[in-house]
């Protein structure tokens, strides 16, 4: 018997005009590792919410259909009998932890249990042992990294031995070494503990090892399969707002029948498709990447030996220097706490340095006023919560601009052109805490814009958005470099660094070790292992071929499409029909 | 950087039952409010002292040190400017005055300072845990550790908010009275919101820890009264007794 059914659920928020969940069937077994993806919105937390009755007991709405767990149907059960059978870790780890010491956080579920204190005891130290923070047991919570909050967050869901454990994107705000932990610990629960897991993810690499995936689209099941099979359908999962695996989506527009979902399986298909890169190819990238870099500017932001702790004594920057010239486009990267903020806090002088120092267009940032530093350079905050009040999403806009002490006309002329820009002038008169995060995040971008700063520092901009949003923030951002903005990002993401940045810095422990064009740091995968980070999957393939491509459309542009007939006569037949209906398409 | 006030210390007063802690600083509140004289308020402020010392928590005071300065220099300059017996020191200020603003600004320390080092030397659970088996319902000794954990989250989107604002050209502190109020609206918009959204994820989550789920709870903490907690309770009586014996 399946541990979780859940049959023609339907399930609308109050005050919401649409369903949340339609007409969603899913039965999961006993030790199944089941990966929800999908894009924002799609109902994943929602269909996670249901699983241990938080919906419709906690949140109300319209339910419609039956969720039983373990037996249990969660309507008739209330979340107090739920809570021990289904473990819900949810997304945003700080507002999860509550306690002032690791063991205590990591007791409080087994004390509502009732459990005798030597069973607690067993029980936290099973939780800690599994999520390795044993030697954190005594630390304050508020006083760990994230990926150590996320972890002490799983630790104390596992202290209740649910028989299904659901993460709902637990990985969301971390740093790459940090990711990499949790899904260790998934795949150990997974093959060792036979743990029964459901877990919302957006990393599709991650998701091979899964059992199975199951894929959502505006509340409804639209896939359900072995993961192998779901990875391999990069169109579906591109409509789902999904990121395909890049090298899938790469052989499946070269024309593969068959696609790789892995490194080595690209570079067998590679070898028995007799695929080559152009030999041109080298000579036409590296053309290219000359080209950008003649068209840079006199530097914007010079930076010169700064150093920067914070207080409690931790050296956050210990002697970085740096210059950002007029139209580059630079990526920070870095694991947490290698200095990246702090770094980027320089930029716009919210902080200023302890020694050594930071110059904006030739002025020293420690004599220019907040007004001033704004003019010059603008800052997206990561959040853009952090940082939106107004009722209208044009007045917010404006707030920058008139701080700055424009003049009205050329203040609204500003704010419109912003607007447009990040297209939501048609929807100015909108409250912008009715609109989505992504959204909410080009209101931000727009009220910096607005004031026209000379280069623009943005702070994880991407955390939280799905791929459909990521990509459209990032053509956004591409488009405001290509206009003469001058942009530097910090990213966990590598795919967006990799395709995006003409520059990378790279970070670790508050100094630079790496500082140059993007191909040439992603040339040097043993850099990038140095600061634990990991290349995409599509720059590990074409550095094992010798040319360091840093994106799909790039390596296409690559790539001289040879297909050998008499080795794969299927392959061929489905690439005539292939290019017949595409060719049909076209027509019509 | 550590947001809340418990430092894990090895003190004798990190080592006492909550309970006796809590009731030590009771009995301190009283202690301290019941001197009319300066002499007899600086004793107290010395026992206070004392404590502190004990508890090695003075570098927790001194994280407020700022609010203590602003304490007292605000109530000795009202007390000190509201009329009170006949001996005119300077101006409109007298005497009397004056010796009872230093007199209730040393009270008012006193009390900050204790009620500071209780929350230096214990933790959050234990508080919760003591004031339970005093007989307070779960639920509310929950809310209030939870009240107290909130103000260093609240603090820390504050400070978020405010560098998000000043890098859009926000001045805080420059222009007018009227001016300067405007300039907290779009700070406290968005800390109410993002609090508040906050909140319902942790509502959320505690219920999907069982929060209140089982008529009995069990804690992991257990709680012992030493010797010590007994020689801590019977000192703490005869200082009570003295200072009450002293001011009547």
């Amino acid at each position: 018997m399946p541990v979780v059914e859940i049959e023609a659920l339907n399930f609308r928020y109050r005050a919401a005009a649409d369903n949340a969940l339609r007409d969603v069937n899913l039965h999961i077994e006993e030790g199944e590792l089941v990966v929800v993806m999908g894009a924002n919105e799609a109902g994943k937390s929602t269909l996670c919410f249901t699983l241990n009755g938080l919906i419709p007991h906690l949140v109300k709405g319209a339910f419609e259909g039956r969720v039983v767990v373990g037996g249990m149907d969660t309507r008739e059960r209330g979340v107090n009998e739920l809570y021990s059978h289904v473990g819900l870790v949810f997304q945003d780890f700080e507002s999860q932890l509550f306690s002032t010491e690791v063991e205590l956080e990591v007791a409080f579920a087994p004390e509502n249990l009732g459990l005798p204190v030597e069973e607690i005891g067993r029980r936290i130290r099973r939780a800690l042992e599994l999520t390795g923070l044993q030697a954190l047991s005594g630390r304050q919570p508020a006083t760990l990294s994230g990926g150590q909050k996320q972890l002490l967050a799983i630790a104390s869901i596992l202290s209740l031995e649910p028989r299904v454990l659901c993460f709902d994107e637990p990985t969301t705000d971390l740093d790459p070494t940090n990711k990499r932990r949790i899904f260790n610990l998934t795949r150990q629960l997974f093959e060792k503990h036979k743990q029964t897991l459901i877990v919302v993810e957006h990393e599709t690499e991650e998701a091979v090892a899964a059992d199975r995936i199951v894929l959502m689209r505006e509340g409804q099941v639209v896939a359900d399969g072995p993961a192998r099979e779901i990875l391999r359908r990069s169109h579906l999962l591109e409509d789902c707002r999904v990121m395909p695996l890049q090298l899938a989506e790469l052989f499946d527009k070269l024309g593969a029948h068959e696609l790789p979902l892995s490194l080595e399986e690209a570079k067998r298909l590679w070898k028995t498709s007799s695929l080559q890169l152009k030999p041109e190819c080298r000579e036409l990238l590296e053309e290219a990447d000359s080209e950008k870099a003649r068209s840079y500017g006199p530097p914007v932001i010079e930076v010169d030996d700064v150093h920067f702790s914070y207080e409690g004594g931790i050296d956050a920057l210990r002697g970085v220097s740096l210059q950002v010239r007029e139209g580059e486009f630079v990526a920070i990267l870095g694991q947490n706490g290698s200095g990246k903020t702090s770094l980027a806090k320089h930029l716009n002088g919210l902080l200023k340095p302890a020694r050594g120092e930071v110059r904006i267009g030739g002025s020293n940032t420690r004599s220019m006023s907040a007004a001033d530093l704004g003019r010059n350079v603008g800052y997206v905050f990561q959040n853009p919560d952090h940082q939106i009040f107004e009722e209208r999403i044009v007045d917010e806009v404006l707030f920058g601009p008139k701080k700055l002490g424009i003049e009205r006309e050329r203040a609204q002329q500003q704010a419109r052109e912003a607007l447009e820009t990040v297209g939501l002038w048609e929807r100015r008169s909108e409250d912008p805490f009715t609109l989505t995060k992504g959204m909410r995040q080009k209101v931000a971008v727009a009220s910096i814009l607005a004031t026209r700063p000379r280069a623009i520092v943005m702070d994880e901009p991407t955390t939280g958005l799905d791929y459909g949003e990521l990509k459209q923030m990032m053509s956004l951002v591409k488009g405001l470099n290509e206009a003469g903005h001058t942009i530097v990002v910090i990213t966990h993401c590598m795919w967006i660094a990799a395709q995006y940045a003409h520059r990378i810095i790279l970070m670790k422990e508050g100094g630079i070790v790496a500082d140059g064009p993007t191909r040439e740091v992603f040339a040097r995968e043993d850099l990038l292992v140095a600061a634990d980070i990991i290349a995409p999957q599509i720059v590990r393939f074409s550095n094992e071929l010798g040319t360091t491509i840093l994106s799909v459309d790039e390596f296409l542009r690559c790539t001289q499409t040879v297909i050998n007939l008499d080795e794969d006569p299927t392959n061929a037949d489905w690439l005539k029909t292939s290019r017949k209906e595409r060719g049909k398409k076209d027509r019509t | 950087m550590n947001p809340y006030l418990y430092e894990a210390k090895d003190t004798p007063i990190h080592r006492l039952d909550p309970r006796t802690k809590i009731l030590i600083l009771l009995a301190t509140f009283v202690i301290a409010m019941v001197p009319s004289t300066v002499l007899h308020a600086l004793a107290a402020f010395v026992l206070v002292a004392l404590y502190v010392t004990a508890a090695r928590a003075w570098s927790t005071v001194a994280r407020i040190r700022g609010f203590l300065l602003i304490i007292t220099t605000f109530t000795i300059l009202i007390w000190g400017v509201i009329p009170r017996g006949e001996d005119v020191l300077w101006l409109f200020i007298r005497r009397e005055s004056l010796v009872f603003g230093v007199l209730t600004a040393i009270k008012i320390d006193a009390i900050l300072i204790a009620g500071i080092a209780f929350l230096a030397a214990t933790r959050n659970e234990e508080i919760t845990i003591g004031l339970v088996k005093m007989g307070v319902p779960y639920v509310m000794c929950f809310a209030f550790s939870t009240a107290l954990r909130l103000v260093p989250t609240f603090a820390h989107t504050g400070a978020t908010v405010v560098e998000a604002q000043r890098s859009r050209g926000l001045e805080i502190g420059a222009g007018s009275l009227w001016n300067r109020m405007k300039a907290y609206i779009p700070l406290m918009t968005p800390i109410f919101l993002v609090s508040i959204r906050n909140a319902n994820l942790m509502a959320m989550a505690l219920e999907a820890r069982g929060f209140g789920a089982a008529k009995k709870r069990t804690f992991y903490i257990q709680l012992r009264i030493r010797a010590a907690d007994w020689i801590a309770l019977i000192a703490t009586a005869i200082f009570l007794v003295a200072s009450i014996l002293i001011a009547y």
